[in-house]
């Protein structure tokens, strides 16, 4: 007798269009996805653990290795948050370099986004291009914090060391051209009928849905929920400059898209913003050379990383330790949504849906 | 913003296709952005953090770095010289096989006899190799410079 019963299916994790070790078991009908699980833990270090037997200053380093695509925020969500805990206060040229810096690392943790999603779905010259623009980007990290993808940029307190000379300069001449390499992308991709087809109504997720799931960042904003922490509650400079939330309605891959493009432009302003205003004085303010935090207090701060809000939870015991480091990371959290995204696609869209929710399995798994 | 619409014209001119066609091919007339980097290697700024030296003439074996480095990967023992304030290091090791180049122990370094230089190419064939002694630390281990 024919009948037809469900196949189980694993993808990953070392497939290469799940951007690490992200393995899916799709359950499928024929060609269509019916159940999706998401298994996660290959690239687990145990960041956390790590965190509480590290003091204060030594746990910098860890925080680039969880998101590597865009560390400095990282450094800036674990930096403020400790500053926070102990009170410390930073200096207002620190807040500004600190502002540009993340900007900057948002432009290119966006540009690999972009390559890579549309190398996934076949557009294979994209990566070239924004690898192109990435590239100058890391330079500029290469002089201002010493290393490309793991920056260690910034410090409780401040910054590590000052902007070296002619790097301003560098930046703002960069920042005055990026915009057109970004119409130059849109020309390839936005009217692309490939691109449309394989985009438009892919990995659907409602307003509601997202909420409820904790969604954040452009997953959040591409169903139309106009919620970003730099403005929701702005840290860092993020309060002096002014700049637009990316905000589509149209719940899709093609929506996410749009908003990654439209933030890239926008970190274009608040680069150039911070940069023009930038004050003089010092790059750290007053902090203990040991930071010993008084037992008892606790802080959960979050700043928008690239991929969502990024969150710290640091508890105190008294010592130069942290007690407790919890990171809540964006990737993971929006990880969980592809189940609900998949349902009734083919198997090809799946590779649409992990590239727009954007992971980085150094981030969800920690 | 919604996706664009595709008019009938636009679908049977193929429009989107060829202005990405267009925009690729005025690329391939304009130079080169990648280095090709056995011949010819890009140069590094200053601050970059390569592998690590240490001026032995210069540490005063404070154990500064021992106590900051996040991985453990310093060993030092030191010893006082002759004169005051005259403490030198006997011995100084360093894995590279768990250094992290975060640069703080550049950082913390009172003499600056810690440093990062711009070497980046470290890659040994044994792993015992990546543990520096003092006076590959001084000088600098041997960098073979890939060349074709």
């Amino acid at each position: 007798m024919l009948r037809t019963h469900e196949m189980e299916l694993n993808m990953g994790p070392q497939h290469p269009s799940t951007h690490g070790v992200l393995r899916l078991i799709l359950y499928l009908d024929g060609e269509t996805i019916v159940d999706c699980k998401p298994v996660i833990g290959y690239l687990h270090r145990g960041t956390e653990k790590l965190c509480e037997t590290r003091n204060y200053y030594k746990n910098v380093p860890f925080t680039d290795r969880t998101d590597y695509l865009a560390a400095p925020n990282g450094n800036l969500g674990y930096c403020e948050t400790v500053e926070k805990l102990g009170g410390y206060e930073v200096s207002e040229r620190a807040q500004f370099v600190r502002t540009a810096i993340c900007e900057l690392s948002r432009m290119a943790s966006h540009l690999m986004w972009l390559g890579t999603h549309a190398m996934d779905i076949g557009a294979q010259t994209m990566l070239m291009w924004t690898i192109r623009e990435r590239e100058v980007i890391l330079d500029f990290f290469e002089a201002a914090l010493g290393d490309r993808l793991t920056t260690t940029a910034f410090r409780p307190g401040g910054l590590r060391r000052d902007l070296p000379d002619g790097w301003i300069q560098a930046v703002l001449g960069f920042c005055a051209t990026f915009p057109d390499r970004i119409d130059e992308y849109e020309l390839l991709l936005s009217k692309n009928r490939i691109w449309i087809d394989r985009t438009v109504g892919v990995g659907l997720i409602s307003a509601e849905d997202a909420i409820d799931m904790g969604l954040s960042g452009p997953l959040l904003r591409g169903s139309g929920v106009a919620y970003d922490v730099r403005k929701a509650m702005p840290y860092a400079a993020y309060d002096k400059v002014d700049f637009e939330i990316a905000v589509s309605n149209d719940c899709d891959s093609y929506g996410r898209y749009v908003i990654r493009l439209k933030e890239m432009r926008e970190s274009t302003k608040i680069v150039e913003q911070c940069l023009r205003e930038l004050p003089d004085g010092p790059i750290t303010g007053k902090v203990p050379k040991v930071l010993k935090i008084e037992a008892g207090k606790e802080v959960y701060h979050q700043i928008e990383a690239p991929r969502g809000e990024l969150g710290y939870y640091i508890v105190a015991d008294g010592s130069d330790k942290p007690y407790k480091c919890k990171i809540r990371a964006p990737s993971f959290v929006n990880l969980a949504a592809i189940t609900q995204m998949v349902k009734g696609l083919l198997i090809a869209d799946v590779v649409t849906v992990i590239g727009s929710i954007d992971i980085v399995l150094g981030d969800v798994d920690r | 913003m919604p996706a664009p619409e595709k008019s009938w014209a636009a679908t049977a001119l193929f429009t989107d296709l060829i202005t990405g066609l267009w925009t690729t091919l005025r690329y391939t007339f304009k130079p080169n952005v990648t280095v090709r980097y056995p011949l010819e290697r890009s140069v590094l700024h200053p601050n970059f953090r390569g592998i690590l030296r240490v001026d032995d003439d210069l540490c005063i074996a404070c154990f500064l770095c021992e106590k900051i480095c996040p991985d453990n990967c310093i060993v030092l023992e030191g010893e006082k010289g002759l004169g005051k304030g005259s403490k030198y290091a006997t011995y100084f090791y360093l894995d590279h096989a768990r250094c992290l180049f975060c640069g703080l122990c550049e950082e913390v370094c009172p003499v600056d006899a810690i440093y990062h230089s711009n070497e980046f190419e470290g890659a040994v064939f044994n792993r015992a190799d990546l543990v520096h002694d003092l006076a590959i630390l001084h000088k600098g281990h041997a960098i073979v410079h890939y060349e074709r």
